[in-house]
């Protein structure tokens, strides 16, 4: 019985570093991009500045190393192969694959697809929440606790973060 | 923007909502007070049920969420030092079970019947003897964490 409660909470441990990992290397470089020390710093509800840590230390520098190995294999086998005149003289032609590289254009780069679709749990009464200054997010002031909806992620990502709301997978 | 209530919408159909949140914990690897017997305290328990949160939040997320390095790094450690108590209680169980065969050995050779010699055996090998004596037999070192 003690081995196996170990062996559960050491399985949660690997696989939530396991898909952390996963959505890096998915992402690496919008991840870079918008985090390049791995923190976002913001302001709260009381104009207070807040850091939250995106990436650990050592994610950082996985980061960092394989957002290094994709864009020497990018530049390997495409950029280097492209015509010049598609690289240099035509920025009309909107491609601009050249600035992948310095990270300027975010066209370029897979972002995540926070639009989908999640199923979500309600942790407090929505009755109670402080305005987050979001305007896409639903009313909830309707919602009582444990209530289940179906929402889009980025409209309560922030809401997630704040622990107010708990997604289903 | 208006978000679908699971619930009022299961209504609908005949108290589905039930079903949903039923089978939303039924699913759970860990109930929301997980962990009872690690660590045996509280401040354990809550760090098993934050890790947990996170976890669940992490799988349904498209993208990255906010990590707690703090808690990861204690419950590695809180890992490691649970592994370390359950080897030193293998270790106290093997050193139990290496003197039960050796007694069987000398039962073997002072010249007992077969039927006796049978009953010490079984007593010499404890997980081949009754279940409670199986639960404290010495096990395997199996790596059993599941891959995806």
């Amino acid at each position: 019985m003690y081995q196996s409660e170990v062996d559960r909470v050491k399985y949660v441990l690997v696989d939530y570093l396991r898909v952390r990992l996963r959505k890096i290397e998915r992402n690496a470089l919008w991840y870079l991009s918008q985090f390049p020390d791995g923190k976002e710093y913001r302001n709260n509800a009381q104009d207070e500045s807040v850091t939250v840590t995106f990436l650990s230390p050592k994610e950082l520098k996985f980061c960092l190393s394989y957002a290094k190995l994709l864009r020497t294999h990018m530049n390997e086998t495409v950029l280097k192969h492209m015509p010049s005149k598609l690289l240099d003289n035509k920025p009309e032609l909107d491609l601009n694959l050249q600035k992948l590289d310095d990270m300027q254009t975010a066209r370029m780069i897979d972002q995540p697809k926070d639009d989908t679709y999640v199923l979500a749990k309600m942790r407090s009464n929505g009755s109670q929440w402080v305005d987050n200054g979001n305007k896409d997010e639903p009313d909830f002031s309707d919602y009582r606790t444990g209530h289940m909806i179906l929402a889009r992620y980025d409209a309560i990502k922030e809401r997630v973060i704040s622990k107010e709301i708990e997604l289903v997978p | 923007m208006a978000a679908l209530n699971i619930d009022d919408a299961a209504d609908m159909f005949g108290g589905m909502a039930d079903y949903t949140q039923n089978a939303y914990t039924s699913n759970d690897i860990l109930s929301d007070d997980g962990g009872d017997s690690i660590g045996g305290d509280d401040e354990d328990q809550n760090e098993v049920a934050l890790l947990r949160q996170f976890w669940v939040n992490e799988v349904a997320s498209p993208s990255l969420l906010p990590i707690d390095v703090d808690l990861v790094e204690c419950m590695t450690l809180l890992l490691k030092n649970q592994v370390a108590v359950i080897d030193q209680l293998e270790e106290n169980v093997g050193g139990e079970a290496k003197d039960g065969r050796s007694e069987g050995r000398e039962a073997r050779n002072d010249g007992t019947t077969g039927a006796k010699r049978h009953q010490k055996k079984h007593t010499a090998y404890p997980h081949n003897s009754s279940p409670s004596a199986r639960r404290f037999a010495p096990r395997l070192q199996i790596p059993c964490l599941p891959f995806n």
